[in-house]
């Protein structure tokens, strides 16, 4: 199973970003393709990339949209919630999949406190809608989102002289926080999927509802701590609630329970 | 109130479906269109 999600990550980064020709000119993708949405964090500034990003979009529609909220978007993000909850998360996003490579270098492994994780939610409502649609610009890209540093500032600035000239203090920042986020990443199991990621936080809300869920059967775990110890978020699915926005849906704890305790299922009804 | 929860992650469907086919009738892509073919500074960190 787990080799089978390596293939879909790799699959889906490449999915997203076909358009190599793009590094060598300096400049993006201006095709039709990009009348459509990216499931996972892929920035639409990077020279490979054909899909408009969701989080750009989004705050694109919250500044200038006649109705603030992109129905397109929401309606195509919602029906990938409604079915997987956040298994683009675990099958889907390149970033991710850097994090869980990243993760993988010998270093110290730290936890992050459940109270932070709350602060996606916090970079959704606030920074994607309400600052979004007061200031009229995209503050999760202008200073936070490093997809869009890794994958556009960076070769960009790097390949096109003109905007090589513009890079200044912002560029600066915005590259201390890649970095910053890059070196968590060698620490702490997806630090940016956990607390600053707006799009995870979105699919999150899914979790309960989404079709495809994740259940415990309480009787015949035994709570051996597999489950945490295996995933990819350090998401206890035996103790916290099966309908948690953390669970990224990468079937890891399903796969490793040595009881077979945890299953999953197909529903179209709420039962529990 | 019990039946519309239990039916909750239909209804979510639905409505999420019906949402995207009004962005796509609203013709929203087109605005998303010309926001992704141009480099968007922000994203970079250049503006």
């Amino acid at each position: 199973m787990e080799r089978i999600r390596r293939i879909s990550q790799t699959f889906f980064t490449f999915l997203y970003n076909p358009y190599l020709y793009g590094f060598y000119l300096g400049t993006i993708y201006q095709g039709r393709l990009k009348l459509l949405p990216c499931p996972g964090l892929n920035c639409h500034s990077c020279p490979a990339a054909i899909f408009v990003c969701p989080i750009g979009a989004l705050q694109l529609f919250a500044a200038y949209g006649r109705f603030y909220v992109s129905f397109f978007v929401m309606g195509f993000l919602g029906i990938i919630g409604a079915i997987g909850g956040r298994i683009v998360c675990g099958w889907a996003c390149p970033f991710g999949f850097l994090q869980e490579l990243l993760y993988k270098i010998p270093a110290p492994k730290l936890s992050i406190p459940k109270i932070v994780e709350k602060l996606r939610y916090v970079v959704l409502i606030m920074l994607v809608f309400v600052i979004a649609y007061y200031t009229k610009e995209p503050w999760f890209c202008k200073i936070i989102c490093p997809a869009g540093t890794i994958e556009a500032g960076i070769p960009l600035v790097l390949l096109n002289s003109d905007l090589y000239q513009m890079a200044g203090i912002l560029f600066v920042v915005k590259l201390s926080v890649l970095i910053l986020l890059l070196a968590s990443m060698l620490f702490f199991k997806r630090p940016f999927c956990r607390t600053l990621c707006p799009l995870g936080a979105l699919y999150g809300l899914f979790n309960r509802i989404s079709f495809f869920r994740l259940e415990v059967d309480k009787e015949k775990c035994i709570h051996c701590g597999t489950c945490l110890h295996v995933c990819p978020v350090s998401y206890d699915i035996s103790q916290d609630a099966v309908s948690s926005g953390r669970c990224i849906r990468c079937f890891k704890c399903q796969k490793n329970c040595p009881e077979g305790a945890i299953k999953i299922v197909a529903r179209t009804q709420l039962t529990q | 109130m019990k039946l519309f929860i239990r039916h909750l992650p239909k209804i979510v469907t639905i409505v999420m479906a019906s949402a995207l086919v009004a962005g796509i009738l609203m013709k929203e892509f087109e605005m998303a269109f010309s926001y992704a073919i141009v480099i968007c500074l922000s994203c970079m960190g250049l503006g």
